[in-house]
């Protein structure tokens, strides 16, 4: 019988300040981001400009992806409404 | 830029009693909020409240079930998929449970409702002369009461035709709140100190962020370009507004000043408009896509977002980080952007507040709340607590304003004051086109109006200049 795989979830994860300022700093946080988390479809586009990197992870792998040095937050992609009543 | 509390764990447990569910067989009191979903949750809340025997795991569901401490106590339960533990506690218990590092915060337990449907307020058949619309006209957000209003108008125009004047005793003046206005301007603009007078926001680029416009709305026909000045961030959806919000929004910032049919209702109708469809016709949207429409609008030079979306946050959770850095990053560049965003319409008063949604509790995000048109607080507004504050308060109580289709509506919510508090920042910096994004911020705030508690109204209704 197949193994039924884990459920992955789409997360943002904001780089400390003080990663983000340093190139090579930031490039391997990002290295240890992915091989921590099995991270995929990962997206780069706000790594330079907010220290933001996005894609899906393994639920359960959250936890390890906030522990890793150099990681401030990790997020969840969350729904928003429009605000009328 | 706000001076939020940063603190983002050991928030004060809510001491709104009202709403909080006393001893019930089924309701714990508490809910105990962890830093994350893990194993060792089940440990910490055993050696914390002194639980050793548990009534099983509940597979299914995901539920831990402790048995109740004491004969009027309610079973505790730990939600292990969520994280979160719903048990009574003792003073002391919650001081020992807010102190272990595992715990992000403690909130009571609260009732939540589904919000009351609102009273429909639909303009759809306009096209009667302006002086006509008493709806839009009028300053009372109660049909009731705007018909009452509307028979004074009457009354008066009758007292009027026989020969009366402003000083004939029970005549109102005709400027009087309620009275069908000559100005053909919508009540939320004089709110605001808006009038034909008024610079137009002329030359300033300002994005909104919502389910896009109706592109073939005869007030917008022709003046939007998908791919130049509006981009859709949602999958397999054009920028065309499939909702009606966006494109109510979007005519509270730049309505035009003549518009083809009623009063005016745009608030800074010389403003370069951008739209980025980050909400689906359906009215919602991930962050991934509205982060994405934030960073576009700012790479098109635009100074202000209005963000009229969002999620309700509880009592003590966090601020979105994400959200903050973009947003911090934006307010600190040269010139930088302003974001204002909407407070949320989750409270439920007098009977209920709540605090400020998110992405509006992010510090470097401007909160709007909501006031009707008496300037009391709007019933749905919602307000500050310990993370988050609300900044600004704008009219978003029957606004009225463009609508898919073609059309014309009165809707509610602090996504309306959003927009009008966006329009008004583009006045401001038309003043001083240079201006910092930061000082800006500064001068929106000074130019309010006091009326009430910070914590509902922040520093009070912008004011245009």
């Amino acid at each position: 019988m197949k193994a039924e795989s884990p459920e992955r979830v789409k997360v943002h994860v904001i780089l400390k300040e003080e990663v983000c300022q340093n190139r090579d700093t930031r490039t391997r946080t990002v290295d240890r981001i992915v091989a921590a988390s099995g991270i995929t479809g990962i997206n780069e586009k706000r790594l330079e400009r907010h220290g933001i990197v996005s894609g899906a992870v393994p639920k359960e792998a959250m936890p390890a992806l906030q522990a890793i040095e150099g990681v401030k937050a990790v997020e969840l992609d969350t729904e928003k409404h429009a605000l009328a009543r | 830029m706000k001076t939020k509390v940063k603190s983002n764990a050991a928030s004060a447990v809510s001491d709104d009693s009202r709403t909080a569910l006393t001893a019930h067989p089924q309701h714990p009191e508490f809910l105990v909020v962890f830093q994350e979903p893990s194993e060792r949750n089940v440990q910490t809340l055993a050696d914390v409240l002194g639980l050793k025997e548990t009534r099983g795991f509940q597979a299914r569901s995901g539920v831990m079930c402790f048995d109740a401490k004491g004969p009027q106590q309610c079973v505790t339960r730990l939600y292990r998929r969520l994280g979160v533990a719903a048990a009574d506690l003792d003073p002391q218990e919650i001081a020992r449970v807010r102190g272990r590092k595992e715990v992000a915060f403690v909130v009571r337990n609260r009732v939540r409702s589904i919000p009351r449907p609102p009273v429909p307020h639909s303009l759809s058949n306009i096209g009667q002369p302006v002086e006509s619309i008493p709806e839009a006209l009028s300053e009372s957000s109660s049909p009731i009461a705007a018909y009452l209003l509307g028979v004074r108008a009457a009354a008066d125009a009758a007292l009027r035709a026989l020969g009366a004047t402003e000083a004939t005793p029970g005549i109102n003046p005709t400027t009087h709140i309620g009275a069908a206005r000559p100005s053909g301007l919508a009540w939320h603009l004089r709110e605001v100190n808006v009038t034909k007078k008024t610079p137009t926001g002329r030359g300033i680029k300002v994005a909104v962020l919502d389910t896009g416009i109706d592109l073939q709305h005869p007030d917008f026909r022709g003046v939007f370009q998908e791919g130049v000045n509006a981009m859709s961030f949602v999958p397999n959806q054009s920028v065309q507004d499939g909702h009606g919000h966006g494109t109510h929004c979007a005519g509270l910032v730049a309505g035009p000043a003549k518009p083809k049919r009623g009063p005016r209702y745009g608030v800074a109708p010389g403003v370069e408009l951008y739209i980025g469809k980050v909400l689906s016709n359906g009215g919602s949207g991930t962050d991934d896509q509205i982060i994405d429409g934030i960073d576009w609008a700012a790479d098109r030079g635009v100074r202000i977002i209005s963000m009229s979306l969002g999620s309700g946050r509880f009592d003590g959770e966090p601020y979105a980080e994400a959200y903050e850095r973009v947003a911090r990053n934006l307010l600190n560049a040269d010139p930088g952007v302003l974001i204002i965003a909407a407070a949320g319409n989750e409270s439920f008063r007098p009977f209920e507040t709540q605090p400020v949604g998110n992405p509006a509790a992010c510090p470097s995000m401007m909160a709007v709340a909501a006031v009707d048109a008496q300037r009391r607080i709007a019933r749905f507004s919602s307000r500050s607590d310990s993370i988050a504050q609300v900044d600004v308060a704008a009219p978003g109580d029957s606004i009225y304003s463009s609508w898919s289709g073609g059309g014309y509506r009165l809707e509610s919510g602090t996504s309306m004051a959003t927009p009008i508090a966006a329009g008004i920042a583009a006045i401001h910096l038309q003043q001083s086109p240079a201006a910092m994004a930061r000082k800006l911020w500064q001068t929106l705030i000074d130019s309010c109006v006091t009326l009430g508690a910070p914590v509902d109204f922040g520093a009070g209704i912008v004011q245009a200049p």
